[in-house]
């Protein structure tokens, strides 16, 4: 018998390797890249990196790097790990490669949750919890209507995120309608812009512990992906606990999307994209698709806010430029994927 | 194996319910054929054995491992054929498993039994609707199930197709396994059933030896027309008269 093992994924090994090249290069190339340009010896220098200690730095040199210019990439790079993975998972979970973070209504409600932390002066931890209740309220919201709706399924919770992310939008309005147009509005403006500034070694770090369990549970779980992609009833068939199972990933893909969010605003297109765009090149077996999905991610965040930081003497908000990039790429995917 | 004791299902309380007063027997190395007129239910009842609805009174004792071959799936991402079949497996993983070598041995090696190893490396999507059918078969089977449920299987095959489908359905009979179908042609439950179970609506329902209960006036009361069954070169044929 021919070999048959033709697998649904077409990732290997070089796939991994060229994802994390990009990744790695991505990094340095962000962090020699400023106002204050470093060669890519002096960034290898100060990041400790052998064969590149004999390079002489001065102390401006390393608190770019080490100070300003890494913390930021680092988070950047969570940033874009996690809402692609979130993407990944939702698109899974709905079946439908149209989804995005969004879809739930969590992004609506951590954003709320963010603006009423900057309506009120509240400190980084206060505004990451903040955001994390409401997000968390939203997708409670959207559970419950289709738990208490006569149909129940995917379409409900769809359509129950659009109204719960409706309602949040509007909430959000009404902080914006309170706040001060002279001081928070214009700040509440350009956060739920998305944006990297002012990011430091304090806003990243409680993003790990978000990323690793989640991140944890994902992957070991990750062939049920495959199997949801089946549908539910033949998922069930096939002895998954589809109602548990799915509230798992739900609960993981919303801590990932509203740490986001608190962190550094409402960035779009990045959890629809950048999975589409792993399956497009990589295949759709989730046993691959969510680490493609990550380290992908990571690149096009760091390469998206290094362009957000250069490409004009002030910063654009990084959400104007995944959107920008975002909404022609996908047209052009769908447009092939019908051809 | 499987045993189902006035079973009634109604989808809203309050409703009428689409079946009531249902029961019957399938022992292991038995076939049973479900048929009746569209909309009766027949798919309804093989969810209730299969756990997937819980909206019936009644009793429905049945083995845990069941196999079961939709009418039709649409996978929401492309994948191979083998992956359709290794998920079989699934219920041998739990939640954070991974199929490995021994999974993809058995789903070969049942694909090369049911002769349609030149399957698995195409895309599920691409295939025909018998090839899918073949598939969904050797996904069952992959599960080492002891019983298999059919719904409507020979609903998308040609007359050859749903010759060598009947014969599977003897084989995996053969093996010891429970095996209920549902068809809309009382000819497959003469010719691989060892019991019937006719639905007519939804009080009404005929139960027994496939011999006995398809026949001329049983049929002719489920299906409000006359129909004849006639023996033709050692076979017994059902025909609808028309018009």
């Amino acid at each position: 018998m021919p070999p048959v093992r033709v697998p649904m994924q077409r990732t290997k090994p070089l796939h991994y390797g060229v994802l994390v090249c990009l990744l790695v290069l991505s990094m340095l190339w962000a962090i020699s890249m400023g106002r204050f340009g470093l060669p890519f010896d002096k960034v290898l220098a100060a990041l400790n990196v052998p064969f590149f200690g004999g390079i002489e730095l001065n102390q401006m040199e390393k608190s770019v790097v080490l100070t300003i210019r890494l913390p930021r990439v680092l988070t950047a790079a969570l940033v874009g790990a996690m809402l692609s993975v979130s993407g990944a998972v939702l698109q899974g979970v709905f079946r439908n490669p149209l989804v995005g973070p969004q879809i739930l209504g969590v992004s609506g409600g951590a954003a709320f949750g963010g603006v009423l932390a900057i309506l009120f002066n509240a400190s980084v931890v206060a505004m990451m919890a903040s955001s994390a209740v409401f997000g968390a309220a939203a997708l409670a919201a959207t559970l419950a209507i289709e738990y208490f709706s006569r149909t129940k399924g995917t379409l409900t919770l769809v359509l129950g995120g659009i109204v719960v992310g409706a309602l949040f939008g509007a909430l959000v309005s009404v902080v914006k309608f309170a706040a001060d147009p002279d001081d928070k509005l214009p700040a509440i403006v350009f956060w739920l812009m998305g944006s990297f500034v002012g990011s430091t070694y304090r806003y990243m770090v409680p993003l790990i512990p978000v990323f690793l369990i989640c991140g944890f549970f994902l992957y070991r779980s990750r062939y049920i992906l495959n199997v949801l992609a089946l549908g539910d009833e033949d998922a069930r068939i096939l002895k998954v606990n589809v109602r548990t199972v799915r509230l798992l990933y739900l609960v993981s893909s919303t801590a990932l999307t509203a740490s986001t969010v608190a962190i550094a605003g409402i960035i779009g297109w990045v959890g629809l994209m950048i999975p589409h765009i792993c399956r497009f090149a990589f295949g759709s077996d989730y046993r691959h698709l969510l680490n493609t999905s990550a380290l992908f991610g990571a690149s096009y965040m760091v390469i998206v806010d290094t362009l957000a930081r250069n490409t004009a003497y002030g910063e654009i908000p990084v959400g104007v430029i995944t959107a920008l990039l975002g909404a022609p790429i996908f047209g052009y995917l769908l447009c092939r994927k019908q051809n | 194996m499987i045993s189902v004791e006035d079973l009634s299902l109604a989808f809203d309380t309050g409703k009428a319910p689409l079946f009531t007063g249902l029961g019957f027997t399938v022992g292991g190395g038995e076939v049973l054929a479900v048929l009746g007129p569209n909309g009766v239910g027949k798919t309804t009842l093989l969810k209730c054995i299969l756990g997937l609805t819980t909206h019936y009174t009644g009793t429905v004792n049945a083995v845990d491992r069941i196999g079961y071959v939709p009418q039709k799936i649409f996978p929401a991402f492309e994948m191979p054929s083998v992956e359709m079949i290794v998920m079989g497996r699934m219920p041998y993983l739990g939640l954070f498993g991974l199929p490995g070598a021994d999974d993809y041995a058995i789903a070969e090696q049942i694909a090369a039994d049911l002769g349609i190893a030149d399957l698995l490396g195409r895309s599920f999507n691409d295939l025909s609707g018998g090839q899918k059918q073949m598939i969904l078969i050797a996904r069952a089977l992959c599960m080492e199930p002891a019983a298999v449920i059919f719904d409507e299987p020979m609903s998308a095959l040609d007359y050859k197709n749903q010759d060598r489908v009947l014969s599977l359905l003897k084989t995996i009979a053969g093996q010891g396994m429970a095996v209920i179908f549902s068809t809309h042609d009382p000819t497959h439950a003469i010719h691989v059933a060892d019991k019937t179970l006719l639905l007519k609506d939804r009080d009404v329902h005929y139960f027994g030896a496939a011999n006995d209960i398809i026949v001329d006036d049983i049929l002719g009361d489920v299906y409000g027309m006359p129909i004849c069954v006639h023996d033709l070169r050692d076979n017994r044929v059902v025909n609808p008269i028309y018009g």
